[in-house]
């Protein structure tokens, strides 16, 4: 009997801390049109996602080109023609490699900094302090940084997908015997627009993702320092869950 | 006769009842606060001060029982009505609470910016004039960030916003802890002349006994008989009739007089009466 009911007690605290951030995916995007009033804010957020980690973009994209292109090598082993090699790459790298590596990276990155960032601000009551100042901190701390994900995350995957390319088709010239002209000929057979579109409506949910995790795992955080920790730590490994699988549903849905 | 609601009451506790899991923090913790009246909580530490705060201005829910604020109760209020409610109200929490991305100035403008939508000649006059009224050369700070400044600067910036929008009816959380004293004493003046100058209504939370003694117009002793009853009011009255109740209740005479065991001034009181067979004055034990 006690045990059962701590259990259900448990659960219920589980269920109502669940539904209070799904409730509040709602309030982010009711407060949209009130960005404009602060667009400042968002720009600033724009700005740490999409400028500040262009090093970090470039060197993990042109590291996951290289990859992908001594991996894709291995596989055809001589029973494919070496033209496809292009074709591979490129269609792994828009549809799929570069927005859910990019979302990885930056869910360590930006999840847990804005989990932090709002678990401290939790703990130290300055979210307590704006609602009693009658300022909607789901207004002024998510719906920016929400806005600013789902806008520069395609853009950064973008960048990432030219930068992986290269890096791709270096490897190929220098290491695969592949020259650059066959590289690029294969990259262009059997490409549609389509399949950067795929690769841009994942990066963008992803974006929502990785923001609104990290968000709502900052604003949820109690217990101090060490809760903020925790709340850091479940950002990140939400996150990168929620990539995983909504990754699999945007295909699904799209394919 | 429950319709007949005074009318001066401004902020009604009933019945207020909170426990966290087993924990009973608060227990059956009812009081009136009247039209510009400066009541002051006190009680030690971790009896639950603050939380009737938060309950007051509804960041939490009681478990049981009710806060009426004019009349409405902040319990049962919509999201709306809570808004509106909260627009009355201001409070200084104990750890500041200040932004810390943002600068001392920010600090106090963004609220009347967005909350109040005042024009920025009328903020800029408010934090030049809240500033000042903390004793701080807005000069100097305003374009400081939180991380800056002092503890007591940063309490001071706290007090600032806070009544830099104006508020009816004020919740401070310990406003002078870790203040000198020069500085606490200029912190109950702006809390004495906001209730005569402003009439606002102001309930402090305080361990200071001097600045209870100079602000309260009525005093709230709360304290937990143990460890897992919940506080409950032990005393609510006057300054004065305090000092009274204070020979009736060692504990809160230990309070006030910041000794820890009170026993122990009264067996040493009555071993030196014994001695010089004469009445003496408590104070003397007061080290
Ligand atoms: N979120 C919470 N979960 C569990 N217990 C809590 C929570 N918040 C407060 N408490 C408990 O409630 C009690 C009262 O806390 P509160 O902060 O109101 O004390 P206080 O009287 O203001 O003390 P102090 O004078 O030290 O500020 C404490 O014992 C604390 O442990
Ligand atoms: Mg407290």
């Amino acid at each position: 009997m006690e045990n059962s009911s701590s259990f259900w007690v448990r659960f219920y605290k589980n269920y109502e801390r669940l539904v209070e951030g799904i409730y509040h995916i709602y309030e982010t995007i009711v407060n949209i049109p009130l960005i404009f009033k602060n667009i400042n804010i968002t720009i600033k957020y724009m700005y740490e996602i999409g400028v500040e980690t262009f090093p970090l973009v470039v060197f993990t994209s042109i590291f996951v080109g290289i990859i992908t292109a001594l991996q894709a090598n291995y596989q055809f082993d001589d029973l494919v023609p070496k033209i496809f090699l292009g074709t591979a790459i490129l269609k792994a790298i828009v549809t799929e490699l570069a927005p859910v590596i990019m979302a990885l990276v930056m869910s360590s990155r930006y999840a847990s900094a804005t989990a932090a960032e709002l678990g401290t601000m939790a703990v130290s009551e300055q979210i307590n302090a704006m609602i009693v100042l009658g300022l909607n901190p789901i207004r002024f701390l998510f719906t920016p940084r929400i806005v600013a994900g789902i806008i520069m995350f395609p853009v950064i995957t973008i960048l990432s997908d030219v930068f992986s390319y290269l890096g791709a088709m270096a490897t190929s010239v220098f290491f695969l015997n592949v020259p650059a002209y066959i590289f690029i000929e294969g990259s262009k057979k059997f490409f549609f627009v389509f399949d950067v579109v795929v690769g841009l409506i994942k990066a963008a949910v992803f974006g929502f993702i990785v923001t609104y995790v990290g968000c709502i795992f900052g604003y949820m955080t109690k217990n101090g320092a060490k809760g903020v920790g925790e709340s850091t730590m479940n950002a990140v490994v939400w996150a990168d869950i929620l990539i995983l699988i909504f990754d699999f549903i945007v295909a699904w849905l799209l394919f | 006769m429950d319709k007949n609601v005074d009318e001066r009451i401004v902020i009604s506790v009933r019945n207020l009842s909170k426990a966290y899991g087993k924990r009973q923090i608060l227990t059956n913790i009812s009081f009136d606060v009247y039209k510009s009246e400066t009541l002051v909580i006190i009680g030690k530490s971790g009896t639950g001060k603050s939380q009737i705060l938060r309950h007051i201005i509804g960041l939490i829910k009681p478990d049981k029982g009710d806060i009426l604020i004019y009349g409405k109760s902040i319990v049962k209020a919509s999201k709306k009505e809570l808004e509106d409610l909260r627009k009355k109200m201001g409070m200084v929490f104990q750890e500041n609470a200040l932004f810390d991305f943002m600068t001392v100035e920010e600090n106090i403008a963004f609220p009347l910016r967005e909350a109040l939508h005042l024009d920025e000649e009328e903020i800029e006059k408010r934090i030049n004039m809240t500033l000042e009224m903390v004793d701080l050369n807005p000069e100097d700070v305003r374009k400081k960030s939180p991380a800056e400044l002092s503890g007591g600067m940063k309490k001071r910036v706290a007090i600032a916003r806070t009544i830099a929008m104006e508020p009816e009816i004020l919740l401070y959380d310990e406003p002078t802890t870790g203040l000198d004293p020069v500085t606490s004493d200029k912190i109950n003046t702006i809390i004495r002349s906001m209730q005569t100058k402003l009439n606002v209504t102001s309930i402090v939370v305080t361990h200071d006994m001097k600045s209870a003694n100079k602000i309260a117009d009525r005093i709230i002793y709360i304290d937990k008989t143990s460890e897992d009853t919940g506080a409950k009011i032990m005393f609510i009255g006057t300054p004065e009739t305090l000092a009274i109740e204070a020979d009736k209740n060692l504990r809160l005479k230990a309070f006030i007089e910041g000794v820890y065991d009170p026993e122990a001034i009264v067996l040493k009181k009555k071993e030196y009466e014994e001695k010089y067979s004469e009445k003496i004055d408590l104070d003397v034990f007061k080290k």
